[in-house]
């Protein structure tokens, strides 16, 4: 019987070619979707690479102002954030700090190599405030002795990137030398993979450029902290500044917010999805149910040749999953590539769950569609149904 | 061969009640060739339909082979049409998007067969019916005729004990019709009973017997002396 099926719908592809279009698109939506869904749990499930739990990110926006009062302003605010007993540790930072949405790619190359990636420029505490562990080496000295070089720690990725093992001590483009390896920074938010990141020293001793004074700085705050005593510092630090504008956020309301805002196109890309299956759904059991109707003759003429109303009912069920069948197997062929081809920077065991759940749920539906019509087709009367050939 | 009881078939709609059958009794031997004339709309498909299992009267009693088939449930009703009935319609119920062949072996998927026995029992069908050179064909690309003897080869392909042929030569000019009543007596001649209905007169002498129908009653039988058609 199972040949005899495919042997029908084979010969009956042209007709039934809608059909099978509108499964393979299904398909191919649900194998989007469900790779989307499951690179974002694989991402949301993966350690940041950092803690942000009790860091806060300080911002401190002035007018213009002079590089020499900057500094000596700067200094005042470092060294009472430095007395504060409830501050572990601080670090200057670019602005692009986690869940900022802000971004800094930026380009070196020399005659050797071109690295290209996330920049980020901070200070030797930073590493203990976001408490990023060191696989290699360690974080930049107190006062970088030789100004000819800029010292720079990258990640893991940008290390492999780069292709040179022992790294250390090593200079990866021009003036860049590597004083450590971290592992992850993925700074964006719980749904963004790691990127390559470099992380350069900042020089507070630079007077010729006053562009890595972002005006932020990420504290970590001891354990127990509470709101009166994080008041209590910014107003402190306003003191020292009263004509600037200060602010404290926590990291930790930061990241929800940045997650949020990621929360609504996918939410919206869900429902688009959800609409597109729901029609898809409705295609198939509309089409079905038209072509049970053209093919009342056929099931009268089944039955009066010895077939029960359940082999009926199982044999159109069995129609659809063929053609089913059909349509997956040239998606299959398009979604095999995008392993294959590694797009998208996406393991191969999360496209292949894609596909397996793509394939769960296509088969689902389309079981679930033919089964009303089926029993409609099954239910005929034979005698009605020949007659109306 | 088949025994009508006492049968009645009412169509029932919500305003309307028509008596399709009333009080048939009727007793077809083993091995007879029968042809129903009437009127249209005087109960003969319907008749045809109880006699093929694909119907229920409203009352009475349908014996096939002395078996009382009441109380058999559509699971066992399609396994008995299968190994007992043949059938063959005015309009042919081919399947046109399978060939020849596997129409013809359309009935035997509905048992235990293998696919080789499947196609040499169709193949000896279609011989018997002078179409084995059109196994590949598709119904489209044969004439009226040849679609008809397709039918009758896939009527004949379980060796049933009764073919029922609802109009077989209906939809056909002269000569084939000709033709197709000419197989139906072989048929019989080899022992199948056959009950044909027809609206032609000159078909209904080929049988052996003529049954006329008028408002769901039998008003007449007719012992014909059969001749063959030519």
């Amino acid at each position: 019987m199972i040949r005899h099926i495919v042997q029908l719908m084979w010969n009956r592809r042209k007709k039934n070619f809608l059909l099978m279009t509108e499964v393979f698109i299904s398909f191919l939506v649900l194998f989007g979707i469900s790779t989307l869904i499951f690179e974002n749990l694989d991402h949301y499930r993966k350690p940041l690479g950092f803690e942000y739990d009790q860091v806060r990110m300080l911002s401190m926006r002035r007018g213009q102002i002079e590089y020499s009062e900057l500094k000596e302003k700067f200094q005042l605010i470092k060294q009472r954030l430095k007395d504060n007993p409830k501050v572990l540790f601080s670090s200057m930072v670019s602005s692009n700090s986690p869940f900022t949405d802000n971004g800094w790619f930026s380009v070196e190359e020399d005659s050797l190599r071109r690295v290209e990636f996330n920049f980020f420029a901070v200070e030797r505490e930073f590493f203990d405030v976001m408490q990023i562990p060191f696989l290699e080496g360690e974080t930049f000295p107190k006062v970088n002795t030789n100004p000819e070089e800029r010292l720079v720690v990258v990640n893991k990725k940008l290390a492999d990137e780069i292709g040179v093992p022992n790294l250390i001590g090593e200079n990866i483009v021009r003036d860049m030398k590597v004083v450590g390896v971290v592992d992850k920074y993925r700074y964006k938010s719980s749904f963004f993979p790691d990127a390559v990141s470099l992380f350069e020293m900042i020089d507070e001793n630079d007077t010729t450029d006053l562009n890595w004074f972002s005006g932020d700085v990420l504290i970590r705050l001891q354990e127990g902290t509470s709101k009166g005593e994080e008041r209590e510092l910014l107003e402190e630090l306003e003191g020292i500044a009263p004509d600037w504008r200060f602010d404290m956020q926590e990291l930790a309301d930061m990241k929800i917010e940045a997650e949020r805002k990621l929360e609504a196109p996918l939410i919206i890309f869900f429902v688009v999805a959800v609409f597109l299956i729901l029609n898809v759904a409705l295609g198939l059991f509309g089409v079905l149910w038209y072509n049970i109707n053209k093919r009342k003759g056929e099931i009268g003429l089944r039955r009066a040749l010895g077939a029960p109303a359940n082999l009926v009912r199982k044999q159109f069920v069995g129609e659809v999953l063929v053609i089913t069948l059909f349509a997956i197997i040239v998606g299959l062929f398009f979604a095999i590539q995008f392993p294959l081809l590694g797009l998208f920077e996406i393991r191969a065991g999360i496209y292949a769950l894609a596909i397996l759940i793509a394939l769960i749920l296509i088969f689902g539906i389309a079981t679930f569609c033919a089964l009303y019509p089926s029993k409609l087709a099954a239910d005929m009367e034979p005698s009605l149904a020949l007659h109306e050939q | 061969m088949i025994k009508l009881i006492n049968l009645n078939k009412v169509f029932q709609t919500k305003t309307i009640e028509t008596v399709a059958l009333n009080e048939i009794n009727l007793h077809i031997k083993k091995g007879e060739f029968v042809s129903i004339m009437g009127p249209s709309g005087c109960g003969k498909s319907t008749l045809l339909n109880m006699m093929g299992l694909l119907d229920k009267p409203t009352s009475g009693k349908v014996l096939i082979g002395g078996t009382d088939l009441s109380n058999y449930n559509d699971t066992q009703l399609a396994a008995f049409r299968n190994q007992k009935l043949g059938f063959i319609f005015q309009s042919f119920h081919l399947i046109n998007d399978l060939s020849v062949i596997d129409n013809v072996e359309l009935p035997l998927l509905y048992r235990k067969s293998t696919a080789r026995d499947r196609r040499t029992k169709a193949l000896a069908a279609l011989e018997k019916v002078g179409l084995s050179h059109r196994t590949t064909h598709y119904p489209s690309q044969l004439s009226g005729g040849q679609r008809q003897r397709v039918a009758i080869a896939r009527s004949i392909i379980c060796e049933p004990e009764l073919i029922l042929a609802d109009e077989p030569t209906g939809n056909l000019d002269s000569v084939m019709g000709n033709e197709i009543m000419n197989l139906l007596q072989n048929l019989n001649k080899e022992g199948a009973t056959i009950v044909m209905v027809t609206h032609d007169e000159q078909m209904a002498h080929g049988t052996d017997r003529l049954i006329r129908l008028f408002d769901g009653q039998t008003v007449a039988v007719h012992q014909n002396s059969k001749e063959e058609v030519c």
